[in-house]
């Protein structure tokens, strides 16, 4: 399969476009090779993966069965672990866990002071009346103040939610910024009641405070086979969001419309440009394709800030075993396989002719299979509740940000790129 | 009835009353205009799959004689089995052994009967009979 039309398989966009978009980014960045280079590097990924999974069976079906199975024995090596880890429940272990893997110890945060400040101005009243508390002086003297403030989404009105952050962030300057550790926390017990709708609707139990640098867990324990480790990934993932958040704080620091910068960064309104030419990508923040699949900027080159924080994540996810020795039941296979994909055909065929590798879907047709973890403990997850869908949307935005990375100087220097053109929606070469 | 060629679906489970689920999809879908096989034991199922071929299995885990995963691991090991369709139903929910079997001999999918309305089983059986070639 040429490099083309492997692209334009897995990212499901025409290959005219590709071609065009790889001209003027030679023209633009001087550097060659960018595309076959991934394709070479996917096709050997794939292969390694699969040699390893024992699978001689090429045909969809069973690669997206050995995945799955990964995902199951992974899970199960981290829970094992985690039996030994230190904390008084399975939550407070998944979060001394996840503190000891991550590597982003600081940020640019909120500082507590304000929050208390902000519920002593406007007391949230649904809050106090679930506490049956009379005042929330008293409240806060009995909890975290970043705890309370986790809980107000659950608890209070859309517009009181609405009215508190316009009237009490529109005044915020760096100098209510502190740097501070960032902190994983676990509910306690007292908000399960209104928690289970949270987690209902989101479907994980993981949430987190942009601005305060926290991550919350909702001890509520889901015990579908591979929901640990998709939400464990997701908490490893917020870790990383936040310090771009953080980065992003620092960045707006010395304008001054630091205020109006901070609303729009934790409203998530991103300028969302529509349109592109050659040469110009599209900052993404969302997975488009859940909410509308013919969305028009599916087509576009674009990188997205959430692969960044989701290839970060993962990967000290895989080192969570780096010594064991059976390479089968290592995490370290999912080190940079987030926007790994392969194309297999129902049948089977071999990949040696098809670059990328592929083989599986149904009535002869190929179909593209992610190699993300993210991607395949959601499928795990769904065949276990009996409906066997399949998930490749992290991957392929993964694989538009592994192109992205391709023409500029690594990880770093994207990830400043798209600090420096987040307000703009759309990085120009 | 189905589009073309008349689809052959085999049910295997045990009849424990006369509402079984056996009896109710055998209805619903010789109603719909498939030609539908059962069996009752994991033996019986395996032998009448691999005799008639059927384009989708509906398979029980809880089975006498032969369980319904032992039947599946058997059924993978014949040429035409390996890669028949087959829809695992349980009235347990997964535990650890459960989940790594079915998690390898990939059915297309694994419902718990409690989770489902029988209209959802019916549907699920329909459509993966039309993603059939």
């Amino acid at each position: 399969m040429e490099k083309l039309d492997y692209f334009s398989k897995v990212l499901g966009v025409d290959a005219a476009m590709l071609e065009k978009m790889e001209a003027m980014m030679i023209r633009r960045t001087g550097r060659l090779g960018v595309l076959e280079r991934i394709v070479d590097e996917n096709t050997k990924i794939v292969e390694a993966t699969l040699k390893l999974l024992d699978s001689k069976d090429r045909s969809a079906s069973h690669v997206k069965s050995i995945l799955r199975q990964a995902i199951l024995d992974h899970e199960k090596k981290v829970l094992e672990v985690l039996k030994n880890a230190p904390g008084k429940s399975d939550f407070e272990k998944a979060a001394a866990l996840a503190k000891k893997l991550i590597k982003v110890p600081c940020g640019f945060f909120l500082k507590k002071e304000r929050a208390r400040e902000i519920l002593e101005k406007r007391p949230p009243q649904n809050l106090l009346k679930y506490l049956k508390a009379s005042n929330i002086k008293e409240v806060l003297e009995k909890f975290d103040v970043t705890e309370l403030f986790a809980t107000l989404r659950f608890i209070e009105t859309t517009e009181w939610m609405h009215e508190t952050f316009e009237v009490a962030y529109s005044n915020f300057t760096s100098a209510d910024f502190e740097k501070r550790e960032i902190e994983i926390k676990v509910l306690s017990d007292v908000w399960i009641k209104i928690a289970e709708k949270f987690v209902a609707k989101k479907h994980h139990n993981v949430s987190h405070l942009k601005e305060f640098g926290v991550i919350f867990i909702n001890p509520i324990k889901e015990n579908i086979p591979g929901k640990f480790l998709r939400d464990f990934a997701l908490l490893l993932h917020y870790c990383y969001e936040i310090k771009f958040y953080s980065k992003l704080f620092q960045h707006y620091e010395k304008m001054p419309d630091f205020a109006t910068h901070l609303k729009a960064l934790l409203r998530g309104d991103v300028k969302e440009v529509q349109r592109s030419e050659p040469g110009e990508w599209l900052i993404v923040q969302r997975y488009l394709a859940k909410d509308d699949p013919k969305d028009p900027r599916l087509l576009l080159p674009r990188v997205n800030p959430e692969s960044l924080h989701w290839l970060r994540g993962e990967r000290d996810l895989s080192f969570f075993n780096a010594n064991e020795k059976n390479e089968k039941l290592n995490l370290k296979i999912w080190n940079n396989m987030d926007w790994v994909g392969g194309i297999f055909s129902a049948e089977g065929a071999s990949s040696a002719d098809r670059q990328g590798s592929v083989s599986g879907g149904k009535n002869g047709e190929d179909s593209v299979i992610s190699f993300d973890l993210e991607d395949n403990a959601m499928s795990l997850v769904s065949f276990m509740e009996g409906k066997n869908e399949t998930f490749n949307y992290h991957q392929r935005e993964a694989m538009w940000t592994r192109i992205f990375s391709g023409y500029v100087d690594g990880e770093d220097e994207m990830e400043r790129l798209l600090i420096e053109n987040f307000d703009k929606g759309i990085i120009k070469f | 009835m189905p589009n073309g060629s008349k689809k052959k679906i085999l049910i295997i489970e045990i009849v424990e009353d006369d509402r079984s689920l056996l009896s109710v999809l055998t209805e619903r879908f010789t109603h719909e205009g498939y030609n539908v096989i059962s069996a009752q034991t994991g033996d019986e199922g395996l032998n009448l799959a691999i005799k008639n071929k059927p384009d989708l299995i509906l398979l029980d885990i809880v089975m006498p004689k032969m369980d319904g995963i032992t039947m599946l691991k058997k059924l993978r090991n014949d040429p035409w089995g390996k890669k028949a369709n087959v829809i695992l139903l349980t009235n347990l929910s997964a535990d650890e052994n459960i989940t790594k079997a079915v998690t390898e001999l990939e059915p297309i999918y694994y419902l718990i009967k409690t989770d489902w309305k029988m209209d959802d089983i019916v549907e699920k059986v329909k459509k993966s009979l039309e993603e059939i070639k």
